[in-house]
Order: C-alpha cells, then sequence, then structure tokens
C-alpha cells in the first residue's frame, strides 16, 4: 500500500541540539512546589545508607542520598517549569521490580487520578490528570491523595537484574552506557503531569465514558477529525494510522519551527504509476544519510533465496551484480545485519539499497549498524510496501524493470511534522500499548524526550527550542 | 542539596496505618511473601487502605457512570469514582493505568528502551526482546 504522507527517520540527528541549548529556559515567572513523598521504610530505597562517592554534581553520600538528590533535580526541572499555585505532591519509592539478567522494569509513574468539570475546566466533561485539575482550580482537589505515583527499581545493574547496567545517579548527563536516572525521571514525570491520554487505544473507548483533554488536540490527518469527533472505532484505527496522527495545539505548533530539523527523508517511486506515490522510510545508521536532490534510479531487487527473497549476505552472484548494477537494489532483511547488506550491494554495484522488513507493522524503523566502508544510502520500507514494489518489478527483464525511484529529503518539512508542521505522534501498527498515542512520533529530529525510547543523546531539557514537552502541557492548561 | 521547587517528605505511613484498619472484616495484616513472616504495611497498601475508607464514609461510591453518548464504557477500567460538591467528578485510577519504563539489552549489549502500560503489560514485555522498534541505535538485523 503506497503511503502518501512524508516519511521521516533520524538521518539529521546531528542538527543544532548543543546549539539551542544555550538558548533553552523556563520562563522567568514559573514556578511550582513539588513535593516528594518518601515512600521507603528505614534502611532501603531512598534510606539506603550504602556508602557512595558523589558522582557528576550529586554530591549525596549514601545510596539513597544520590537517588532522593536525582529525584529532586528531575522535580526541580519541573517546578521551575510549571506555574501552580497547588503542590504536586508525588508518592515516591526505589524498590525492587521485576527483572532478568537481560530486561527490567525500571521503573513506572503516573497520575493517581483525574478529575473532570471542576470549577473552571476549560473543557467540560473531559478528563484532566489531577496535577492539571488542582493547578486549574487553585487549589487541592483531593487533599489525602497525591498526584503522582512513582516508584523504581532497587536492584537495577545488579547481578540478574539488567546485570551490570545501573541507574546513573549523576546529574551532570554523563550517563554513559549506564541508563540515566534524571532523564528517565522527567519523561515518567511528564506522563503524570498529562503527557498521555487515558482514552483505550485498542477500543477506541474513552475513560469511563469522557475523553481525555489529550484528544482534543489529536488530529488524524487522513480523515481530518479529532479524536474527541470521532467513534470508538474510528479512533482505534487513527491509533493504528503511523504518521498520520498530529498534535494541533498552538503552544506546540508554535515551537516546532526552532525544535525540529528541516528535512524529512523519503522514497519517491516516479513511474509506474501504479506505484507511484511516496513511501514511508526509516533511515540507516550507515553510509551517508539523504540528501537533496538525492538518489534516482531504477529498482531491481536480489534475488538469492527461495521465495523470491534476496537477502544479500553473501557476495551477490553475478546475475544479481549485473541486475543491480547502477541501480537501487532491493533486498530482504534477515539473517546477517544491514550493513552488510548494503556492503554487497554496493560491492556490486548498486548506487542505493532498499531494505524490506520481513516482519508486518509500521512505521518502518531505522536501520542499525556500523561500516564506514558504506557510501551508498539505504533505508528499510515495511512489508506491505516491499510487496507492493516486488509485484511492480514482477515484469521486470534481466537488467531492467520500469520502476524508477528517488532516495532523497524533503527540504520543506520538518522531520517528525507533518507538511503543516504539526508534530505527528506515534501511532505504530500494531499498537503497542503504553507507547502508542501518549508519546511523539519516533521520527522526530532531534530527539525529543517524550518519544517511546528514552534515546541516549537527550538533554535535561523539557522546553523549547531544544523539547517540545512543556508546550504539549501549555496546550492543555498548564 | 537544595532544590528551590522542591520538598521532600516522608509518607504518612503511620498516619495511613492507623487509619485504615477499621475494616469490617477486621484488622488487615500483611505477609512477606519471602520469609512468611508479618511486615509492615507499604506505602502503597496504606494509600489503598485510607483511599477504600475515605471513599466509603466521606464521598459517595457509585458505579462508574456511563455516558449518555454513542461511545460506550470502557468496562475494563476499574477505578473508582468521586464526586465532589463543587460538581467536580474525580476517577482514582489503578496500577494499570501506570506508565512503565522497560529496558531490554541485546546481544551487542545495547539497551533499548520502551513505555508500556500497566503492570500486566510490562511482565509481558520483559518477556519479549523483540520489541526495540522504537530503539534507534539498535543493530538488529
Amino acid at each position: 500500500m503506497i503511503a502518501n504522507h512524508r516519511s521521516i527517520a533520524s538521518a539529521l540527528s546531528a542538527c543544532g541540539a548543543a546549539l539551542l541549548l544555550t538558548v533553552a529556559s523556563a520562563p522567568t515567572y514559573a514556578a511550582a512546589t513539588i513535593i516528594i513523598q518518601n515512600g521507603n521504610a528505614a534502611g532501603v530505597g531512598f534510606n539506603d545508607p550504602t556508602p557512595a562517592a558523589p558522582v557528576g554534581g550529586n554530591t549525596g553520600v549514601t545510596l539513597g542520598q544520590q537517588r532522593l538528590n536525582a529525584f529532586q533535580a528531575a522535580a526541580n526541572t519541573w517546578g521551575a517549569t510549571l506555574t501552580s499555585t497547588a503542590n504536586v505532591t508525588i508518592l515516591a519509592t526505589f524498590e525492587p521490580l521485576t527483572c532478568t539478567a537481560t530486561s527490567a522494569v525500571l521503573g513506572s509513574a503516573g497520575a493517581i487520578s483525574v478529575f473532570r468539570d471542576f470549577p473552571g475546566a476549560p473543557f467540560p466533561n473531559t478528563w484532566y490528570s489531577s496535577a492539571l485539575a488542582n493547578k486549574l482550580v487553585g487549589a487541592d482537589l483531593d487533599t489525602s491523595t497525591p498526584e503522582i505515583r512513582a516508584r523504581f527499581n532497587s536492584n537495577l545493574g545488579l547481578t540478574g537484574c539488567l546485570t551490570g547496567v545501573p541507574f546513573y545517579l549523576g546529574l551532570d548527563n554523563a550517563h554513559g552506557p549506564a541508563i540515566d536516572l534524571v532523564t528517565v525521571l522527567l519523561h515518567e514525570f511528564g506522563h503524570g503531569f498529562g503527557f498521555q491520554t487515558f482514552t483505550n487505544g485498542t477500543s477506541g473507548a474513552y475513560l469511563a465514558g469522557f475523553p481525555s483533554v489529550y484528544d482534543n488536540y489529536l488530529l488524524d490527518t487522513t480523515v481530518n477529525k479529532l479524536w474527541v469527533n470521532m467513534t470508538n472505532a474510528e479512533r482505534a484505527t487513527s491509533a493504528l494510522n503511523s504518521r498520520r496522527l498530529v498534535w494541533t495545539g498552538a503552544n506546540v505548533g508554535a515551537a516546532v519551527p526552532n525544535a525540529l530539523a528541516l528535512g524529512t527523508p523519503f522514497l519517491s517511486v516516479t513511474t509506474p504509476a501504479s506505484v507511484a506515490g511516496q513511501y514511508l522510510v526509516g533511515t540507516a545508521s550507515f553510509g551517508p544519510p539523504l540528501a537533496t536532490p538525492g538518489v534516482t534510479g531504477e529498482i531491481m531487487p536480489v534475488v538469492d533465496s527461495a521465495g523470491s527473497i534476496g537477502l544479500a549476505c553473501t557476495p551477490l552472484s553475478a546475475l544479481n551484480a549485473a541486475a543491480v548494477n547502477g541501480k537501487l537494489a532491493v533486498v530482504d532483511r534477515g539473517t546477517c545485519t544491514f550493513n552488510v547488506k548494503a556492503k554487497f550491494a554496493q560491492d556490486a554495484g548498486a548506487i542505493g539499497v532498499i531494505v524490506v522488513d520481513n516482519v508486518a507493522g509500521g512505521p518502518p524503523a531505522g536501520l542499525g549498524g556500523a561500516d564506514p566502508t558504506v557510501t551508498i544510502p539505504s533505508v528499510r520500507i515495511t512489508l506491505a510496501d516491499g510487496t507492493t514494489l516486488k509485484n511492480a518489478l514482477r515484469t521486470r527483464s534481466r537488467l531492467h524493470s520500469g520502476v524508477f525511484a528517488t532516495l532523497a529529503v524533503d527540504m520543506t518539512t520538518r522531520s517528525g511534522a507533518d507538511g503543516a508542521g504539526r508534530p505527528m505522534v506515534f501511532t505504530p501498527n500494531p499498537f503497542q500499548s503504553g507507547s502508542s498515542v501518549s508519546h511523539w512520533d519516533t521520527s522526530a529530529t532531534p530527539n525529543l524526550l517524550m518519544e517511546p525510547a528514552i534515546n541516549v543523546d537527550l538533554t535535561h531539557t523539557v522546553v523549547p527550542p531544544v523539547d517540545l514537552t512543556f508546550s504539549l502541557l501549555q496546550d492543555e492548561g498548564w | 542539596m537544595t532544590f528551590e521547587h522542591v520538598r521532600v517528605v516522608n509518607a504518612p505511613i503511620a498516619a495511613s496505618s492507623a487509619a485504615a484498619p477499621a475494616q469490617s472484616q477486621g484488622l488487615r495484616a500483611y505477609i512477606d511473601q519471602n520469609s512468611k513472616r508479618l511486615r509492615e504495611q507499604t506505602p502503597d497498601e496504606a494509600h489503598q487502605v485510607a483511599t477504600e475508607r475515605r471513599v466509603r464514609m466521606q464521598v459517595s461510591r457509585v458505579p462508574m457512570a456511563r455516558s449518555a453518548s454513542a461511545n460506550a464504557v470502557d468496562d475494563s477500567v476499574g477505578p473508582q469514582m468521586i464526586y465532589g460538591a463543587d460538581g467536580s467528578v474525580g476517577l482514582l485510577l489503578d496500577e494499570e493505568s501506570m506508565v512503565y519504563q522497560v529496558a531490554h539489552k541485546d546481544a551487542n549489549g545495547d539497551v533499548g528502551q520502551q513505555c508500556v502500560n500497566g503492570k500486566t503489560e510490562a511482565a509481558k514485555a520483559l518477556q519479549s526482546n523483540t520489541d526495540s522498534k522504537h530503539d534507534e541505535v539498535r543493530h538488529d538485523r
């Protein structure tokens, strides 16, 4: 199936985050008090007396104090950014959470309660996280209940619990291979403040029959409808509409031009008309980034395995080499790494590589790997789009297919936003509970705090021009 | 260290515990699953008990309202509703509403992370090494 929407990927990830940092700051008038309610008993969690050497600006000398300092640092960033006369209370603990040697629950967080139809609510019959509701009311609607619950894994990094990968407790973001706790906390607190929908993305059903304030700003550009104007079935469909669900809030819209880099990678098939159009692509971490005007050529497949599959995990045969020489080579995902496939195609004379995914779903992820000797661009497309292209290639001759395409970057749109400058929210297919809808799309470049995966290049910043988290919360009423 | 916009307090475990045990079914005790001995109530348990008591005694507790709209109610959620005198309506969310951050380490030692909703999905995600679709630096094949 052809995707007419412009594709996006991370080719321009090096764009100016460092420069932007120099002018990033929270509004000077902002202030809110965050109360961290230490829920640990004596001797454990935040009260763990194990001696620890100060690290990365964290002057605590026990493990417990360092954990608490990291929590405070993240909370302080939010406290300096948000404005509320009502305190925000976070009930927090460090405790053993589920893990194995190679996986772990890092932690969990979220709003403990939501409110609707409180005095002054901007939207009637609409759920707000309790912290935001309190801010809008100017008082605590439920003084006996904290606004946010946060629990984090006290065993992380120990043997048997994501062994060897602990939380980095420094405050300077110099986390190396460890997991930066402050960044994780900034992200999770963001959800607790309101960066999430409470609507069920699988069924499309509202929470207890009412939409979340978040839903008011979600626009499906395929049907041109806001989530609040859809039926349950329409919302469920929209939650799977990859890179077609955008955020329409004014504060985010104003921040996008400075937060997201120009340049949207794409694969554009020009002929034949039956398959012409733009296809979503994931870009590669090896080889040259896509550029303008890009690489244009005829598409030819590699076929070296049963079922017309072309793995390209070994040097290409003479027939395959002749077919892809001077062309865009289509290969299949599987068996060997992506950069190996690209290198063998390059050695055969290909000018670019299109990797067809071998599992259903979208949008296409990037291509990981490294090989400095790869000098041709590579992209990944979905299995569905690959099947479409392969069908068009069936009528090829030994050296020509008549299918022409361009791998390039559209410099008129921003990476992570649609043509109208509206950032896309994450809507993979199949649905990913907890990730879908309540995060920015992974194609945002530079990376944003509220993408579903916490990327290693994030800074401890929640405001534009570096980040869009606070802008989204502002749209909701913060 | 000092943080201008943050205060730290201890969770009111004792206060919650004192207010909580007057359940109609009697006192509530907690067993450590490893030692099989009695243990202290956790803050979450204290909060849950206090909430149950408050909901039962101080605010009206009703089944989740069904909207008059055409949209069906999501019956999979199990929180309790609170009706305030000012017209506000609150909903106490449960553990399945929490956002979990789960990490995986692949064969290359690269760590990918993902958000999932609720304890159930987190447990599934822990068992799945296939989901790092959004890890932008993953070296998969």
